[in-house]
This record gives structure tokens, C-alpha cells and sequence, in this order.
């Protein structure tokens, strides 16, 4: 039985409610179905973008609105889905922080909407 | 009126907020957060702010929450409780539900508005009580506001200027 056609369907990323788990940044990894070279890509982004040192061990709750979202993005470009739709996107983000995160999508190759409802 | 006072807080291990001089909120004068992603501001307002204002028997606190699903969640519960039939759906609904609520109080005290990352401060135009403001955001800025300043000095320590 089908239930979605992947071939159509977008990994929706919704910045009003950025992670789906609550205990560790693990989860969320395994949730994405991220690879350790993909993980370390993560984690060096994530540095690189808000001076922030993440490993898999770290306890999603000790992020902030803003880095929550901006590890929710990183997750989505870097997971196997080859079509994303952020929601919400930049709206948690600070200005610097939010062109970052935009020049990661223009650099993507995935396709990616970018849609926010407010 | 809310004072805190200067000086530094632990707001967990390895982590502090300094106020470099006493912050005194008010009715009638709004407060903007200013700082960049990761600098403080929700900690300020959960750690520092929320813990002087809770209990207290002579104002009112109206805070919607950043990312604000759960909130939505438990007053979604509450409101099939007490409110049947009230729909809260998104931000909107939020607002309008605690402004409802607290409309049916018959009383003057001030309310404090706590505001983080809210899409947008639905303040009623014809409310009758004082108001005092505290929000956070990266979109919009106003004018009147007064300015806290939250500057990240290490990833150990942010300082608030008022």
C-alpha cells in the first residue's frame, strides 16, 4: 500500500515548532536519518554560524528559539529528502544568523520553498 | 512596579546574565529585548523575569512563549474546560483567549505583557487597565520602546544594558 508518493512529497521544516524530540540532538539525528559525515557537517555549521560547540549528547533543551531553528535547518539540508519547505524560516532568527542560513539553501541543490504564512 | 536589581545571576553552570544597573519595569512604558540569537533574552525571561513577576498578588501576567506549540496545546485543554467552544488555533487565538480572560476580571491592575518572538503584539486597543510591555523580537522594533540591550561578552557571560 502507498501512502505518500516521495517523489512529490516535501520534508516540511516548520520554524513555529523547530524539533520533534526533547531529549537529545542524537534524536533528532537519527530522526533525519543523517550519516556521521553528514552529522559532522552539522556540527561544524553549527559553529560556524552561532559559535555554538553542538555534539550528539547535548540536550535539545539547552538551545535557544533561534539555534533550535537553526539546527532544525541544518538537519533538513543535510537529510536524505531531496525537497524541503521551510516555514517560518527566519522569523526566530537573527539578521546575521538568517543570511547564513539563506546562503546554505542557495547553495543547496535540493529543491526548497521557502514560505512564511505571517 | 518590578525592580531587579544589578549584578550577576547563574542562570545554569557556566552560563551568566549580568545587569549592569537596576532594571525597574513599569505600567505604561514598554520594554524591547534586544540581542542577538543565543544571547539571553528567553532565559532572562524565564530565569529572571517570570520568577519575580509569578505570585504576585498586584498585577496580572499575560506571556506568550517562543515556539510556542505546548503553550497552545495546554490552553487548547483549558480552554475545552472552561471555555467550550473557544478555538485556539495559532498565535491569534492565544491572544485573543488570555485577553478574554482577563477581561472578565473586574479589578485595575496593571497586566504585564511578556512577549517572546511573538509574531505579533495583539495589545487591545481599548484595554482599561495598565499596561506595562516586555517583548523580544527580530522583526519589529517600537518606537517608544525602551531599549535592553543583551551584548554576549563570552559564550559564558551576556551583559544586559538598559
Amino acid at each position: 500500500m502507498i501512502f505518500m508518493d516521495s517523489k512529490k512529497s516535501y520534508l516540511i521544516a516548520d520554524g513555529q515548532h523547530p524539533l520533534v524530540c526533547t531529549d537529545a540532538v542524537r534524536d533528532e539525528i537519527i530522526l533525519y536519518n543523517l550519516g556521521a559525515k553528514e552529522s559532522a557537517r552539522l556540527f561544524a555549521e553549527f559553529e560556524r554560524i552561532t559559535a555554538k560547540k553542538l555534539n550528539q549528547d547535548d540536550k535539545l533543551d539547552a538551545l535557544s528559539g533561534g539555534q533550535k531553528v537553526v539546527l532544525m535547518a541544518l538537519l533538513a539540508l543535510y537529510s536524505p529528502a531531496p525537497r524541503i519547505e521551510f516555514r517560518h524560516l527566519t522569523h526566530s532568527l537573527d539578521e546575521a544568523i538568517a543570511l547564513q542560513i539563506l546562503d546554505l539553501i542557495k547553495q543547496c541543490d535540493k529543491e526548497i520553498l521557502l514560505r512564511d504564512p505571517s | 512596579m518590578i525592580t531587579l536589581p544589578a549584578g550577576k545571576r547563574e542562570i545554569w553552570p557556566g552560563f551568566t546574565l549580568a545587569i549592569d544597573k537596576p532594571l525597574l519595569f513599569q505600567p505604561g512604558a514598554s520594554y524591547y529585548l534586544k540581542g542577538a540569537n543565543g544571547s539571553g533574552k528567553s532565559s532572562f525571561i524565564h530565569r529572571v523575569l517570570l520568577p519575580e513577576l509569578n505570585g504576585r498578588k498586584d498585577l496580572y501576567v499575560l506571556c506568550l512563549q517562543q515556539q510556542m506549540h505546548l503553550q497552545l496545546y495546554a490552553l487548547k485543554a483549558q480552554a475545552a474546560i472552561f471555555k467550550p467552544g473557544f478555538a485556539i488555533r495559532e498565535e491569534g487565538d492565544v491572544w485573543r483567549y488570555l485577553w478574554q480572560d482577563l477581561a472578565e476580571r473586574q479589578d485595575e491592575l496593571p497586566v504585564y505583557v511578556i512577549a517572546d518572538e511573538a509574531y505579533n503584539l495583539d495589545i487591545p486597543q481599548d484595554l482599561q487597565r495598565p499596561l506595562c510591555l516586555i517583548y523580544s523580537s527580530h522583526r519589529y522594533q517600537l518606537e517608544a520602546a525602551q531599549i535592553l540591550e543583551f551584548v554576549q561578552v563570552s559564550t559564558q557571560e551576556t551583559v544586559i544594558h538598559a
